[in-house]
């Protein structure tokens, strides 16, 4: 992953889209990165000046020395996605919601379907800004969610190197789910005894999410801690009780019925951002052992 | 005749279908008209070659691939419409010639699969063509196949292309057969590769013309000129034979950076001295390519980045010998091309693929890296720590250029990029580099330890040879000096000899250990490579025994557990004896380090330590400190339990039952005995009439502090009886024999109540229920650790532990009693031990529980292969290799043994898993080999 030299702030007009701008206005000063503001608007609506973007968008006048201005009609989230390829891209920060926000009842309450289908296909990470986000600059931790996966693995890569290049002290939360019969997260599946191996899997859970950034950023991660109990409200008891400026998770890419709850219950509770990295999907690695054979038993 | 394999399958193009000039003589029309529309006026171009350039670039593979490849390995970049232009304008090309001259068959072909199909074969045919079912429409062949696939059918049903096996592989699915029971029939490279990545049982190559080479080397297990070639019985045997192969193999393909931890736990190397895990030898981020040499402990350091980070234990600090020492990757290599660093495991993929030859102690690798510029090379890696001379590693690379001609550089390094990051156990004493030979020497801060690395390489274009060798001062006062002359004495050698040599060592060990499996080659393969790890670390060395993890991985930092005299050593035993009796003599070794602990436990004699390394002091933690919230969870098995001591006199006196190594008993064995049982006089607790074994933890580690734990009473009462024997026998101790002999008779043992079941300790029965949840079994939750003191008054059970007695007693007890236990306790475990399957396996077995015996032993067989408590990453589980051997041997064979050597239960045949046709092996007992082999009637 290369520096962040491009950041994307989708917004369609609404207020509850600009949300996010304070958060990306920030975070590209702080990397002196070039903002990009995308307006999609409807084919029949007429697109802003360029010059009249910005405030009419809802960024606040403080614009960054960086920021340009695109316009684009048609699908949503497809424009976003073009864009992204367009001005290569390296993060996309946007609110959760856009100009559906105020129709609460719908399944769009806590993630807009603009917002769901861009996180589905980006191939960037995202930072996005949840329901209930209340904006506290500047940014100084960040709680990175580990559960072992391959997906927490490329999320703890993205975060750590998000969060040196911003200079935010990095906290790893591994949840140990204690209900019985929940998917099993790598770490608790199992220990012949424990003090022989729990340390040690911490430690290659870390060394391998961290293998590919350098020292310097992998010294930004000044802490791990364990507990026990449901992922979410583990991570968003810690963010109250630290004041963590922003979570950041792992995740498949899945959103239907029953998949991704943590990112989820996130959404739907957490004032902080959210940084979220989908996982890319690797090649895999085959062991030929039974059932290879093709021999039943 | 009945075939072992299914189904096969034909690529249509060039095996079945004679259309392969068709397809090279539109491709050469077009691309000719192509490249001439190109080309400068009046300028030659080079014309497409339709033999060399066919082959390389567009047989096999759906048309846009082979238009595409073809133009990049001319170096012409062509937009995505051109392309699809081109690759359209070759159908009508080759429509055009199909219409005009018909289709040919090759008349063997059309004969091998009528004759598969008289035996009831299965058949089907695939092609990337699209006009796959127009050419077997007009060649009147459909009626020929129960299956077809053509370019269309990729297409709708979004397959990719070969080398991707997806044709195949659905084409096994419409057929009903699992690949490793197909077998696939290619005459292009392309082709070959999709046989081989899908796993296919067998992978025939035809050779239509040149093409030999590239199709073996692609992975064709067979190569023909034609299929007149071959017959059903010829197939038959050559996919036997392949399958007898595959079981001799462990094979890895593709990388994933998740599971390249317990792939290198898997794929390790290692003679009884050292230990190597097998990473790449262009080691990935995120490699942990950790050599091991056996004796070589530090100090506990919690300076590794994240060790320590959430889970601390504390007093670990103290000791000089607490754990395993991981030293620098030895066999380290940098590869570039033309200026570009590459790695075995591109993010982006590129064909890997890791072979451990069990039956040749041998790790290869082959890796097909290709650089920005399109320039494909194949790395043919293989390594080995020879069996023959334990202070030598050898290291081979082969180097094939693909498709180009551009240098490749090797480059070899002993030293460890960041050796203060990675081994903060180690300084740098030395290192030299001369044209000959490089050397680093290491020494370990605070035990005193020097390890010195030796390295000379033989190099040829194309090819890296190196010999490595290790010593310490372990080894003998001048490691440096040792190394030196070793190498020196190894000039002139023939390396692929010092293969060889090493090779015929492993084959002498297969000789006494294999196991063949009639009709299970699966099973066959895990048991092998349970006893190829069981192998690996039982070196000569009777300092040392064996760790929970081998030398494999850092998990258990080396420690020694009962795991190796109850668990690992009766395989020695009974296929090697000096192995165990090595192991045994580390018991003797560590003499002093027992009595010591034993004082420090308030007793006397010798009391071995939970956890041992180097000195027999005990090394085990006291408790585990949670850093961000500071909880506590303490450890109670260094100072509680105390079984281990029985149940390394136990392994003394099967040891000596087996061999009857008389001066071994009378030496180090009855010292052994004797102290042992001094121990246990001081340990017991009389309570009226009985004496009583009190505040101990047994084999189930979730209850401590318990008295009169079944196990631990048993083992320490035949302990006692062991000791009297041998002193009487001896004519020492008279007095202490005496009163040995009282204690066992008076020390109080749980017997079966009127139902049968042996109360696990005092109080078990009262204990409050626990319903155990199906999801929890192999699989406990954290809150066992955390809750530790819930679960203390549970009747739940970590692991086989009054099940451990009918296992090592097979004799004591009836099969009902064994039965009623079984029934009592296998319901309660949730085996959060990797001890605990194979041991459910071998009981569930005698009693005649198929069902249970079976799936269990699945569960302990397979348990690193599958990675099944998805822990492999830290090492291999010895004891559950062992456990597996146990199972197989004493449960389901049933062995005893007898005057006349060991002798299956007559109920064996009986009780053999489904598709078990034979069980053969061969067991050693009192200085002869037995032959034993059980059929299912």
């Amino acid at each position: 992953m290369k520096r962040i030299e491009a950041i994307l702030l989708p917004l369609d007009g609404s207020p509850e889209a600009a949300k996010a701008a304070g958060c990306a206005l920030w975070i590209a000063h702080q990397l002196g990165a070039t903002l990009h503001l995308l307006h999609v608007r409807p084919a029949t609506a007429r697109p802003f000046s360029a010059a009249d973007a910005p405030g009419r968008l809802g960024v606040p006048q403080a614009q960054a020395e960086h920021v340009v201005v695109h316009e684009a009609t048609g699908d949503a989230a497809a424009a976003v996605l073009e864009a992204i390829s367009a001005h290569r891209i390296d993060l996309v920060v946007m609110s959760a919601r856009g100009e559906s926000a105020p129709f609460k009842g719908l399944r769009t309450h806590r993630l807009g379907s603009t917002a769901r289908s861009i996180i589905e296909r980006s191939p960037v990470p995202a930072v996005l800004v949840p329901a209930r986000y209340r904006e506290s600059l500047p940014w100084t931790s960040m709680l990175v969610a580990s559960s072992g996966e391959a997906a927490a693995d490329r999320a703890l890569e993205n975060a750590v190197r998000v969060a040196a290049a911003l200079r935010l002290e990095v906290t790893a939360v591994h949840c140990l789910d204690s209900a019985a019969g929940a998917v099993a997260t790598p770490l608790a599946s199992y220990a012949d005894a424990p003090h022989h191996e729990f340390a040690h899997r911490i430690e290659q859970m870390m060394k391998r999410g961290l293998a590919r950034c350098s020292a310097d950023e992998a010294g930004h991660v000044c802490g791990l801690q364990v507990r026990c109990g449901e992922p979410a409200s583990e991570l968003l008891e810690h963010v109250a009780q630290n004041h963590s400026s922003v979570i950041a998770l792992g995740w498949h890419g899945r959103l239907d019925a029953g998949r991704a709850p943590v990112l989820k219950q996130l959404l739907e509770q957490a004032e902080c951002a959210l940084l979220v990295v989908r996982e890319a999907e690797g090649p895999r690695a085959r062991l030929k052992v039974e059932p290879e054979f093709g021999e039943a038993g | 005749m009945g075939v072992d394999f299914k189904a096969a399958i034909f690529d249509m193009d060039g095996v079945v279908t004679r259309t392969a000039d068709l397809h090279a003589a539109a491709w050469k029309e077009l691309f000719d008209d192509f490249l001439q529309k190109r080309a400068a006026p009046g300028q030659p171009y080079q014309p497409f070659d339709s033999r060399a350039e066919y082959l390389a670039h567009v047989d096999g593979k759906p048309r846009s691939d082979g238009v595409r490849a073809f133009l990049q390995a001319r170096g012409i970049t062509a937009g995505n419409e051109e392309l699809e232009d081109l690759a359209q304008r070759k159908d009508v090309l080759f429509e055009r010639r199909l219409h005009e001259r018909g289709v040919e068959l090759f008349a063997s072909t059309v004969a091998l699969i009528q004759a598969l199909r008289i035996v009831g074969v299965k058949t089907g045919v695939v092609t990337s063509s699209r006009h796959g079912r127009e050419i077997l429409r007009t060649a009147r062949i459909e009626t020929l196949f129960d299956a077809k696939l053509d370019g269309i059918d990729l297409r709708k049903l979004a397959l990719k292309g070969k080398p991707d096996p997806d044709i195949y592989v659905k084409a096994a699915q419409l057929l009903e057969a699992t690949p490793g029971r197909v077998i696939v029939f290619e005459d292009a490279v392309a082709g070959v590769r999709a046989g081989r990545r899908g796993g296919f049982g067998l992978v025939v190559g035809v050779d239509r013309g040149g093409n030999a080479g590239a199709l073996a080397s692609a992975g064709a297990d067979l190569v023909v000129h034609d299929l007149a070639e071959l017959d059903v019985e010829r197939l038959d045997h050559a996919f036997a034979a392949r399958r007898e192969e595959r079981a001799w193999c462990i094979e890895a393909e593709g990388f994933e950076a998740a599971r390249e931890s317990q792939m290198e736990s898997l794929f390790a190397v290692g003679n009884g001295y050292l230990g190597l895990r097998g990473a790449l030898d262009v080691p990935p981020p995120g490699a942990q390519p950790d050599l091991f040499v056996a004796g070589i402990f530090g100090p506990k350091c919690a300076e590794l980045p994240y060790s320590e980070i959430e889970f601390l234990t504390p007093e670990r600090g103290n000791g000089r010998h607490t754990e395993l020492v991981p030293l620098p990757f030895p066999l380290r290599l940098a590869i570039s091309i033309q200026g570009e660093a590459l790695g075995f495991a591109r993010p982006e993929g590129g064909e890997l693929r890791r072979t451990l030859d069990l039956r040749s102690g041998s790790l290869r690798i082959e890796a097909t890296v290709e650089s920005t510029d399109g320039r494909r090379t194949t790395f043919h890696t293989r390594r080995c720590a020879s069996l023959a001379d334990p202070h030598l590693l050898l290291q081979e690379v082969a180097v094939v250029r693909e498709n180009h001609w551009a240098d490749v550089e090797l480059q070899t390094s002993l030293e460890e990029p960041d050796l203060r990051g990675h081994h903060p156990h180690l300084e740098q004493a030395e290192h030299l580099l001369t044209p000959d030979l490089e050397l680093v020497r290491y020494t370990t801060r605070a035990s005193g330890f020097e390890v010195c690395i030796a390295s000379r390489e033989l190099r040829e274009p194309l090819r890296l040879r190196r010999l490595v060798c290790i010593f310490t001062n372990r080894d003998g006062q001048d490691p440096r000096a040792a190394v030196l002359r070793h190498l020196q004495e190894l000039e002139g050698k023939d390396f692929d000899s010092l293969f060889a040599d090493h090779a015929r060592e492993w084959a002498g060990f297969w000789h006494r250990a294999d196991i063949r499996v009639g009709g299970r080659p699966a099973v066959e393969q895990a048991l092998r490579f349970g006893s190829y790890h069981l192998r690996l670390p039982a070196g000569d060395d009777a300092r040392v025994s064996v760790g929970a993890r081998a030398l494999t991985g850092r998990a258990y930092e080396g420690h020694v557990f009962w795991d190796t005299e109850i668990f690992m050593l009766p395989f020695h035993l009974y296929s090697d004896p000096d192995r165990a009796r090595t192991l045994l003599l580390y018991r003797h070794h560590t003499l002093d380090g027992a009595r010591r602990h034993a004082r420090g436990l308030g007793y006397r004699g010798a009391c071995f330590a939970w956890e041992s390394t180097v000195t027999g002091d005990d090394v085990t933690p006291s408790k585990i400190l949670i850093r961000s919230t500071g909880k506590e969870i303490p450890i109670f098995t260094g100072s509680q339990q105390v079984h281990v001591t029985a149940d390394v006199a136990y392994a003394i006196w099967r040891y000596w039952e087996a061999t009857q190594d008389e001066a071994f008993l009378a030496g180090p064995g009855t010292d052994i005995l004797v102290e042992t049982a001094r121990f246990w006089a001081s340990r017991v607790t009389p309570r009226g009439s009985r004496h009583h074994i009190l505040g101990v933890v047994g084999p189930d580690e979730y209850h401590h502090t318990v008295n009169d734990n079944a196990y631990t009473n048993w083992m320490a009462r035949f302990n006692l009886e062991r000791a009297s024997w041998a002193a009487q026998r001896a004519g020492v101790h008279g007095d202490e024999a005496q009163e040995w002999s009282e204690l066992a008779r008076s020390l109080y043992c749980p017997a079966p109540g009127a139902d049968g079941v042996i109360e696990q300790f005092e109080g078990f029965f009262a204990l409050a229920d626990y319903k155990l949840p199906r999801a929890e079994r192999f699989r406990a939750p954290a809150s066992r650790l955390f809750d530790w003191d819930h679960v203390n008054r549970l009747k739940l059970l970590k692991q086989a532990d009054v099940l451990m007695l009918p296992l090592l007693f097979p004799d004591a007890f009836s099969d009902e009693v064994v039965a009623a236990n079984y029934r009592y306790y296998e319901p309660i475990t949730d085996h959060g031990s990797s001890l605990s399957p194979a041991v459910h396996a071998a009981i569930a077995a005698r009693i005649g529980l198929l069902a249970d015996a079976q799936r269990y032993w699945k569960e302990a067989l397979w348990l690193d292969l599958t990675n099944a408590m998805d822990n492999s990453m830290l090492g291999v589980h010895l004891a559950a290799m062992g456990g597996s051997w146990q199972a197989l041997v004493f449960g389901f064979l049933g062995i005893r043994f007898t005057d006349a050597g060991p002798r299956a239960d007559p109920q064996a045949p009986q009780r053999l898993p489904l598709g078990w046709k034979s069980v053969e092996l061969t067991l050693k007992y009192r200085g002869a080999l037995y032959e034993i082999k059980v059929k299912r009637p």
